[in-house]
């Protein structure tokens, strides 16, 4: 054998070697800052029903409010959305006020964004509730809705099982999107049965995650590095987003509320101040377009509109 | 002057191969992409507030022929226009997403339109729930107000300047 025939075979060798290594994708090593390749995800529209269903358990327990919020809060979203990976998703981005009592900020597949009214209260400047919305765009961004299902999955050590509830996840929204009058829909009505499979193991995993346990840490690091790219090319002064929870989380609501689960922003964004230093690392050195008053006082206007008079 | 005559001849030919080749290549690698949102606005210009020229919907099949940055110009019926690339993905991705359906024997209809019906909502005690959180949805997304124009209003008026950040400080 020549010594350029064996140059070849060992080059081929390595080729197939790198073939074999690009094709075999390990679903349970998802990279926290990348979303998930779009080939494993779901389509579009079936991520906007996902969403639908989780968003329908989350205005149960906190009903929406009317406010001038949700016209503000939804141009605000889809302006920051343009500076990110996925400016657009199915039906678009839209932000909703909510009821309740603690201060939360949560997403869901396909982009509904919900602000409590003691968060809006809590906020002081449209750059900072600019910072929590950018971050829960980067939740849609990141899919980490989805990969919450996955991850619960893996818990459970029961993938087969939740194959099935995924399948029929995808099959029940095609049947729910079918009666809603989405275009271009496959599934055919579903079955009663079927319908509970499917919201036991998609959407209701999702929701219980965001409720109970909120994302990863790494997740929550992953959406707030985003989150602050957003804010910067979009005009925004990340720093706010940084000083928001270094203020909201380090007051004395902290520690009376430590320990307490549900649906508050403290315990679905938990913060400690690495997550702060964090930030504070990330924005050092940046240079923000200015600050305008013009917003503050937009902002203000909303904010007094939106919540009760006390 | 005959081999002249020849020489412009070659020439044009030429010249007439080349031109009918790259419009081959051209078509060709015009790329076949399908919308995989439920509509999205045609724009004239590469911006997300660029004056629309039309509208193309769910599953509809667009032509790309250029690219800038994260726009396509996409060519749809009769009409060209630029859209977020996000608004697109390609027939193969999306079949392969909407793999995950089966087909089940027993249909039963979706009652409320959007929601679960009546049966699947008793199901494990959350009717009531369930019910109303679907028609909350439905109430929030038909009082979603139509934000489309307002974003560039919503940009100025707040006096916000993308990309026009400093960047790192040295």
């Amino acid at each position: 054998m020549t010594v350029a025939a064996a140059l070849s075979k060992i080059y081929l060798f390595f080729c197939a070697a790198a073939i074999i290594a690009s094709c075999s994708h390990d679903d349970k090593k998802f990279d926290p800052e990348n979303p998930p390749p779009e080939e494993m995800t779901l389509t579009d529209e079936q991520e906007y029903l996902l969403g639908r269903q989780v968003a329908a358990d989350l205005l149960a327990r906190f009903p929406p409010v009317k406010a001038p919020f949700n016209k503000y809060g939804t141009t605000l979203a889809r302006y920051l959305a343009q500076f990110s990976k996925r400016p657009t998703t199915f039906k678009g981005y839209r932000a909703q006020l909510t009821q309740s009592s603690e201060k939360s900020a949560l997403s869901t597949p396909g982009g509904f964004i919900f602000i409590s009214q003691p968060l809006l209260k809590a906020l002081n400047n449209e750059d900072e509730l600019a910072g929590v919305i950018a971050h829960e765009i980067s939740h849609v961004v990141l899919r980490h809705g989805e990969l919450a299902m996955n991850r619960s999955a893996e818990a459970k050590k029961d993938r087969k099982k939740t194959a099935k509830g995924l399948k029929a996840t995808a099959n029940i929204l095609g049947g729910i999107a079918e009666s809603a009058g989405v275009s271009g829909l496959t599934g055919a009505a579903q079955s009663a049965e079927v319908a509970s499979i499917a919201y036991d193991n998609g959407a209701g995993t999702i929701h219980e995650q965001l409720l109970k346990s909120g994302y990863s840490q790494d997740q929550e690091y992953a959406a707030d590095a985003m989150a602050l790219r957003i804010l910067l090319d979009a005009g925004y002064d990340p720093k706010h987003f940084g000083l928001f929870l270094g203020r909201t989380f380090s007051s004395e609501e902290r520690i009376k509320k430590k320990g307490v689960v549900g649906g508050t922003l403290l315990s679905t964004h938990p913060l400690d101040e690495k997550r702060v230093d964090r930030i504070n690392k990330i924005i050092k050195g940046w240079r923000p377009g200015p600050a305008s008053k013009k917003r503050l006082i937009r902002f203000q206007q909303i904010k007094d509109a939106s919540l009760p008079h006390q | 002057m005959k081999s002249n005559h020849n020489k412009k001849n070659r020439n044009f030919f030429a010249c007439l191969t080349t031109t009918l080749a790259l419009t081959c290549t051209t078509a060709a690698l015009a790329e076949k992409l399908v919308i995989q949102v439920n509509t999205i606005k045609l724009r004239e210009n590469p911006s997300f507030t660029g004056s629309s020229v039309g509208e193309v919907k769910y599953k509809q099949e667009v032509q790309q022929i250029a690219q800038d940055g994260a726009f396509l110009k996409v060519r749809v019926g009769g009409l060209e226009g630029w859209i977020p690339k996000s608004a697109t993905t390609t027939p193969k991705k999306l079949k392969i997403k909407e793999g995950n359906q089966v087909q089940l024997s027993q249909p039963s209809v979706m009652a409320a339109g959007k929601g679960l019906d009546d049966s699947s909502e008793s199901t494990g005690g959350k009717k009531a729930s369930k019910a109303t959180g679907t028609k909350r949805v439905d109430a929030v997304e038909a009082a979603t107000p139509e934000v489309e124009g307002a974003v560039q209003e919503f940009k100025d008026s707040g006096g916000l300047k993308p990309g026009q950040r400093g960047g790192k400080s040295k």
